[in-house]
């Protein structure tokens, strides 16, 4: 049966959505564009397959290619993330300086 | 020598000057959490010139995919160049403390690389060449805007 991209990219997204639970609205776009792009990998190679042009080998470094470059992504998507946690801890201890330093006679904060 | 009212600071003024100047900004960011290492200019332009050459090889690549000038052979130099410039902005990230995550992207590109590399020898066609393209694209401009981001208040 020949791969259809559609079903690719949904079965691929729904096993993933699970994994990320409530982080998940936040890595939905990103992890759609990459899933489209390694079942679009797949469906190259398919093809070549069917025309005799590509090996197994060269279908896996194809897409070992392509998890990477998705990982490379999510990785992106974890500093920005780590990023605004620190912006925020930031915010939190700069709204309380002036009162707890004061407070305590130390710059503590 | 002639005074024209200008207070003019001595050396041990200057370096008092300082000391404050230095202590006042130590004591405003003490506080200051940092989980992510600062935004480093260097970097960045490093990885827009790392991405041109690899998007300018694999255009070649392209075009003469199949053909004698496109052989691993005649084109190997330029996979040394690019694993070359990799390994400097390796050094350069890993180099920098809390930047443990573009020190995985980097090498998740330089293994990118190899497999490129491997693809080459055992045969490129012209139609493989798009999705690997993307998949660059996609890593460097993933690189970029990590590091784009680092960037915070005045920088």
């Amino acid at each position: 049966m020949a791969l259809e991209l559609t079903k690719l990219v949904t079965d691929m997204l729904s096993a993933a959505r699970g994994v990320f639970e409530e982080k998940w609205p936040d890595v939905k776009d990103y992890a759609e564009a990459e899933f489209k792009k390694i079942g679009e990998c797949l469906l190259m190679i398919e093809r070549l397959k069917l025309q005799g042009k590509i090996t197994e080998e060269q279908a896996r470094l194809h897409l070992e290619i392509q998890k990477n470059s998705a990982r490379t992504v999510l990785l992106t998507l974890e500093g920005l993330h780590i990023l605004l946690v620190e912006e925020a801890i930031n915010a939190a201890l700069k709204i309380i300086r002036d009162a707890v330093n004061t407070a305590l006679g130390w710059r503590l904060v | 020598m002639k005074d024209f009212g200008l207070w003019v600071p001595s050396r041990g003024r200057l370096f008092l000057a300082g000391s404050l100047l230095a202590l006042a900004y130590l004591l405003a960011s003490c506080s200051e959490v940092k989980f992510i290492s600062d935004y480093d200019e260097n970097t960045a332009s490093a990885v827009i010139q790392l991405h041109g050459q690899v998007e300018q090889f694999l255009l070649k690549l392209e075009k003469t995919a199949g053909k004698p000038e496109g052989s691993h052979g005649v084109l190997e130099e330029s996979y040394d160049h690019v694993r070359l410039a990799l390994s400097d902005l390796h050094l350069r990230c890993a180099a920098r403390e809390k930047n443990d995550l573009q020190v995985q992207q980097i090498d998740l590109i330089s293994k990118n690389w190899d497999s490129l590399e491997q693809l080459h020898k055992l045969g490129l066609t012209a139609e493989q060449i798009p999705p690997l393209r993307t998949a660059f694209n996609v890593a460097f401009t993933a690189v970029l805007r990590l590091e784009n981001a680092k960037k915070r208040g005045g920088q």
